[in-house]
């Protein structure tokens, strides 16, 4: 090691203001008339360590830290500057202290490990996330739709043509089963009310701007919800009003000046027509009064109730559809 | 309707994510941070910078009726210190180490990062490594962190302070060796014995640049009758303060209001007086040096003893405080180089080394 530390110092000897350390510090001590032991006690070092210092042999020494510390209380103890031993010592030994750094690329690689990691389990999560949503909105949206029109035989199905045009078609059931007797049914949770209105709000934005955007086509007349309400306050009335037996037998022709669908209950609540008729079509009904008309397109129909023309005009709503009563 | 609650729940994860991208972001155009948050000093170190900042804690306050703004943050703020006006306070939001003004220091850790990043157009978002007194309890370590937090930090890691001053020193702390080290602070003075990336005893003494500077003025007060100002005394330990008798004599001049006439006096101390008037706080530490000593395991104290402790912190800077301390405890006593950056070198150091995943450093919260 001595031998190793010599070597510069020959080279460079054409520095010779700077000493070396070792050399500045013994110079000192000898010049005090001290022993290398007095100087071990009056600095509470090790026996051997001042001899190190004094002969370079910085590999006894427990680090460069403690080195560089040991150099400048010894210095300071012998009245010298520290700074000139620490000069002194840099010159010379600079290299043996230079401290393992981190290098750059040490640090940077496991920085750029994270940022390729990161990214991907971000993406990953943002790819299952955006699924994950997509198919829980469809998974929501779609049974509440069908439950709706299940539990509502009147609602229409919508169909969407090729053409680009939507066509309601109403399910027909065995037993139509009115829609009050529904809401109130205990078996049927609140829910699917909750989820027919809403459904029939949708349909109901849908028709308009159909209706809106072409007079030809098919109006729906969705409104369950109102429909049901209308029918369950007019049919307990009707049915048990006297005057409505006397009235069985009157006659209700519809004729169509245009295509369009319709569906008409009688007091009984038994459903005499329903589905879409073409324009020129002539239909005339039988039934108990008084009769609930449900017109898809108000202004496509001329109504005759016992000879005379019902005004359906007065009941046509800003979407098109008529709802009234006939022989009430 | 679970399904739906769960997909709220997945879309609120999702929005943190993007918050946490967003800050992420931001934390491109930043750089790493070590705080030394100190009472008397606050230093940063930039990764790859080295030290960049090395201000005073010190806030100047300005009040507009219930309004407060800050007036200026670190040496300017100092300089005002005890000549402030009654709209402007100067405050010194740090005491003991621990955070003794919560948005105090929040501001003003808001304008040191700013500053660090001046250059930016974007707000930074820095990580930071801050250093923690080690016998500091939850609630002082939470603020700490919270403060760091709320002055923009991505990411906050605490560090027990004298684990940084060791790492800074260059103390061989991740081998099987004891290693001593005493960081005389402006507020507190920590001592540890680390070995294996980890503190195996330590002691914290609130005595520290503070505690000196109020015996000086205690002292100065009973023998002169005079009153001097905290960073009169500052000035008188930094230039003529000691620890051992054998040191050099100085002797400098000074002006005090005298308290019986009311009038400024000029009179003249010296080191002696000023080691007199230092005795107390300084045997204070000897004594939490020698208990750290006491309780240390036998192989760490043979360790010690083979190799000596380590001076770190302002305090080190005091003349002769290691002579009195290897006198004291007959152990070679070294001054670390650049004491007073040693712990933010430290931290600047272990920042690099959550990098590399040892995160046995790091002091839990």
């Amino acid at each position: 090691m001595s031998e190793k530390t010599e070597a510069p110092s020959t080279q460079e000897s054409s520095t010779p203001e700077i000493k070396r350390p070792g050399e500045i510090l013994r110079a000192a001590r000898e010049a005090r008339g001290w022993t290398q032991e007095e100087v071990c006690q009056k600095l509470n070092l090790l026996p051997s360590y001042v001899p190190a210092l004094e002969n370079h042999e910085f590999d006894i020494l427990p680090g460069k830290t403690f080195v560089r510390g040991y150099l400048r209380t010894y210095a300071r103890l012998l009245d010298i500057g520290p700074d000139e031993i620490m000069t002194a010592y840099y010159h010379y030994f600079a290299e043996q202290d230079a401290e393992p750094q981190h290098s750059p690329l040490q640090s940077i690689k496991p920085e750029r490990e994270e940022s390729t990691w990161a990214p991907k389990i971000m993406t990953l999560l943002v790819v299952v996330v955006v699924v994950g949503l997509a198919v829980f909105w469809w998974q929501s949206r779609n049974p509440s739709e069908v439950v709706a029109m299940l539990n509502d035989n009147n609602a229409p199905i919508a169909v969407d043509t090729l053409d680009g045009r939507t066509i309601l078609e109403p399910v027909t059931s065995p037993q139509a089963t009115p829609n009050p007797e529904i809401a109130q049914d205990p078996a049927n949770p609140s829910v699917t009310e909750e989820e027919a209105t809403a459904d029939a709000e949708a349909t109901e934005v849908s028709t308009t701007q159909e209706a809106q955007a072409t007079t030809e086509e098919t109006p729906a007349t969705p409104e369950t919800e109102e429909t049901a309400t209308d029918q369950a306050s007019a049919a307990p009335e009707n049915t048990q009003g006297p005057a409505a037996a006397a009235n069985a037998q009157n006659k209700l022709v519809l004729v169509f000046k245009e295509r369009c669908w319709l569906q008409i209950k009688d007091a009984d609540n038994k459903t005499l027509l329903s589905g879409i008729r073409q324009q020129g079509e002539e239909v005339t009904l039988e039934g108990r009064a008084p009769f609930n008309l449900n017109i898809g397109n108000g202004g496509g129909v001329r109504v005759y109730y016992q000879g005379e023309e019902i005004s359906v005009a007065e009941h046509v709503r800003a979407n098109g559809t008529a709802r009234f009563n006939v022989g009430a | 309707m679970a399904l739906l609650e769960f997909a709220q729940h997945r879309a609120y994860l999702y929005l943190g994510e993007i918050k946490s991208m967003f800050k992420r972001l931001r934390g491109l155009f930043s750089s790493d941070l070590s705080i030394d948050l100190g009472t008397a000093n606050t230093l940063i170190y930039v990764r790859g910078r080295g030290i960049v900042l090395d201000e005073p804690s010190v806030v100047a306050i300005r009040h507009h009726g219930n309004q407060r703004s800050v007036a200026a943050v670190g040496l300017d703020a100092k300089r005002m210190l005890g000549r402030t006006p009654g709209n402007i306070t100067a405050i010194r939001p740090m005491k003991d180490g621990v955070i003794a003004d919560f948005h105090v220091t929040e501001k003003m850790l808001q304008h040191f990062i700013n500053k660090v990043h001046e250059n930016n157009i974007f707000t930074p978002s820095p990580r930071v490594l801050v250093c923690v007194p080690c016998m500091s309890t939850q609630v002082e370590r939470r603020a700490i962190k919270e403060s760091a937090m709320g002055a923009g930090a991505r990411e906050v890691f605490l560090i027990e302070e004298p684990m940084a001053a060791a790492i800074g020193a260059g103390l061989p702390v991740e081998e099987a060796q004891g290693s001593m080290v005493v960081d005389i602070g402006g507020g507190t003075t920590e001592i540890a014995i680390i070995s294996l990336n980890g503190v195996v005893y330590s002691e914290s003494v609130r005595v520290g640049g503070d505690r000196f500077d109020e015996a000086i003025v205690a002292y100065v007060r009973r023998h002169y009758g005079s009153l001097i100002g905290d960073a009169t005394a500052e000035r008188i330990k930094q230039e003529i303060g000691c620890a051992h008798k054998d040191s050099e004599m100085r002797e400098i001049d000074v002006r005090g209001r005298n308290l019986a006439e009311g009038i400024p006096r000029s009179f003249t101390l010296n080191s002696n007086e000023i080691l007199d008037a230092l005795q107390e706080p300084l045997s204070s530490i000897v004594q939490a040096v020698k208990s750290a000593l006491e309780q240390s395991p036998p192989e760490l104290a043979s360790d010690i003893a083979e190799r000596g402790l380590v001076l770190t912190g302002g305090g080190a800077l005091l003349r002769d405080i290691d002579k009195l301390i290897a006198e004291e405890t007959g152990l070679p006593v070294v001054i670390a180089e650049e004491p007073l950056t040693c712990v933010a070198r430290g931290g600047g150091k272990a920042l690099e080394m959550i990098d590399q995943h040892t995160f046995d450093l790091l002091a839990t919260d």
